[in-house]
């Protein structure tokens, strides 16, 4: 015990904070290298694996142009209105599944049988009927989403503790005011885990919803460099998907935060 | 996967008659009650001395019958119980584990049906929980992402009152448990003798007319359960509420009871009704008094265990009177 009182106090933890953040970015540095030396050696044909340089020279024209922010802001849209939409429709349903038996039986098999099905599998249909426009990938970025939040929603409310509905009826609440002031709270934390996976499904669906027929956005702007064999391109895009799907991921996770503050860390 | 398919509700949805199967394949329960006869004039005739008087809360021959599910035998709970509370008063209902207390409560509540017999409050029978009845579970289950304050009020938010009315309830239940400095707080970051006045609270704020407590102390240690059983009997003369109240302890029950009820370990209707009152044990108690000690003698007895010449002899389960040996507290 005293030995994790010292290690823990003064500028032992100081230092420790440092040694961690040098942790945190030793592996993304060492990548850094190992590519940059890669590439300054002339190890693979540069359509293989470009450069370093080319690629900051790529990031470069692209933003200067502005292109590839038009590219982020084009899938961030269709990924907030696809998991927008599954949100809007995935939690009531989910919340209905769990809570009404009539409910719960009538989804079953649609809903564990459509599940299976990836949402590329519906990129045919949602062409047909939504054009090559911003329907079609809203559409699909909504199936990959829609999914994860209507199931984990569903859970949460099965997790709901009995106890709990219980108290709450002996209060005199039930219908959907029990619903709304016990069943929603309990059952928040796994519904906001639940958008969490929804948005990251949502961001995979977006790039592959974009090969097809769209003249912006992350996806389309890959699909494109990758037919003028500008990897340069492809990878600064690729970049982008990755810091992007990031910080909307600390976003998400900051508000669960806020929201759920009331639960022990 | 047949074990799968053999209990999947899918097998009931798609198997016609597997639902019947499963829940009818035992015996026949034994028989409960005769429904020719009158249960009320059977139990409540004003000549039966314990039972007359104004009966605020009225059990009437209740029973209640399990039917577990895969074709094992039902399993009788409580059978014919019938009882009396008086307006203001506080019974404790004794009896030892899985003898029907908790399923008398939960019926009272209204949380359960009884299969046979019903529960009246003030003349109304009993159809489901409802603010008119308050319940006090032995774990506490306040909700986490309440606070203290705000767990307190859940009642009172499904009734015609103004915010300022609310608050005013709840900062009264919040003195009467002496909650002060914990209204903000989270549940998590309380303990159990804490948290368990706090459901306390959460139970009187709304108003109800009868408080049930379902073993509300046992979890606690002996001595913030000895300062529990002094609150209560505060608040609940403070609060004029009859209450029922669920133990085990024998001590507790003598302590806390204007009349202790014993539930008999079989199903069966009460018997023995000790009138502590009457029996002249006057409150504040003295639990090492002489008159207690009577009362706690006679308690025993009543429980089945015999005292010669004040040496203990247990009575025909050796287990049982071990068990009673950590009940004075």
């Amino acid at each position: 015990m005293a030995t994790l009182g010292v290690r823990g106090g003064g500028a032992g933890s100081a230092s420790r904070r440092v040694a961690r953040r040098w942790r945190l970015f030793a592996v993304p540095g060492l990548i850094l290298v190992v590519w940059a030396t890669a590439s300054a050696l002339h190890v693979f044909p540069e359509y293989t694996l470009p450069s370093v340089l080319t690629v900051l020279r790529a990031l470069g024209g692209l933003l200067l142009s502005g292109e590839i922010l038009i590219d982020v802001a084009a899938s961030l849209v269709r990924v907030v209105a696809g998991t927008t939409l599954a949100m809007l429709l995935g939690i009531p349903l989910g919340l209905m599944i769990g809570y009404r038996r009539t409910v719960s039986d009538l989804t079953e098999l649609p809903l564990h049988s459509l599940r299976p099905i990836p949402p590329l599998a519906w990129v045919p249909f949602a062409l047909i009927w939504f054009g090559g426009g911003f329907g079609s990938s809203v559409f699909l970025v909504f199936l990959g989403a829609f999914f994860p939040i209507t199931l984990a929603t569903l859970g949460g409310v099965r997790a709901v503790e009995k106890g709990h509905i219980e108290v709450a009826r002996t209060l005199g609440l039930n219908g959907a005011r029990l619903m709304w002031k016990v069943v929603v709270p309990a059952a928040l934390p796994f519904m906001l885990n639940g958008v969490r996976v929804g948005a990251g499904v949502a961001w995979m669906t977006v790039v592959a919803a974009e090969y097809f027929g769209q003249s912006h956005g992350l996806g389309a702007r890959i699909i494109q460099s990758y037919n003028l064999l500008r990897m340069d391109q492809v990878a600064v895009a690729m970049a982008f998907l990755g810091m992007v799907g990031f910080a909307m991921d600390l976003g998400i996770r900051a508000v669960s935060r806020r929201l759920v503050k009331w639960r022990p860390t | 996967m047949m074990r799968f398919w053999r209990n999947s509700s899918w097998r009931r949805a798609l198997v016609p008659g597997a639902r019947r199967t499963a829940t009818s394949g035992g015996s026949a329960p034994t028989p409960v009650a005769d429904n020719g006869r009158s249960v009320v004039a059977a139990t409540f005739g004003e000549d039966d001395p314990q039972l007359s008087g104004a009966g605020f809360l009225r059990i009437e021959g209740v029973s209640k019958i399990f039917e577990p599910n895969g074709g094992r035998r039902p399993v009788v709970a409580l059978r014919e119980v019938s009882l009396a509370v008086k307006t203001g008063e506080l019974v404790c209902i004794l009896g030892r584990s899985g003898c029907g207390k908790t399923t008398l409560l939960r019926i009272v509540s209204g949380l359960d049906e009884p299969s046979d017999g019903a529960v009246f409050l003030e003349g109304t029978r009993i159809a489901g929980p409802g603010p008119g009845v308050g319940m006090v579970f032995q774990d506490p289950t306040l909700f986490p992402w309440r606070t203290v304050e705000a767990n307190i009020a859940l009642g009172l938010e499904s009734m015609a009152l103004t915010k300022g009315e609310r608050a005013e309830i709840v900062r009264r239940y919040v003195t009467l448990m002496g909650l002060e400095g914990f209204e903000r707080r989270y549940p998590h970051e309380l303990s159990g003798g804490i948290r368990q006045r706090v459901a306390l609270a959460r139970a009187f704020a709304p108003g109800p007319r009868v408080v049930l407590m379902d073993e509300p102390f046992g979890a606690l240690d002996a001595q913030s359960r000895f300062e529990m059983q002094r609150e209560l009997l505060r608040v609940w003369r403070q609060e004029m509420k009859t209450i029922v109240f669920v133990t085990h302890s024998v001590g507790e029950a003598l302590y806390l009871a204007d009349r202790v009820v014993f539930l008999p370990p079989l199903p069966g209707p009460i018997t023995d009704i000790l009138d502590l009152n009457a029996f002249g044990l006057d409150r504040p108690r003295d639990m090492a008094s002489e008159r207690f000690n009577l009362a706690r003698r006679r308690a025993l007895s009543l429980l089945g265990y015999r005292f010669e010449a004040g040496a203990a002899e247990a009575g025909d389960d050796p287990a049982s009177a071990q068990a009673e040996d950590h009940v004075p507290d």
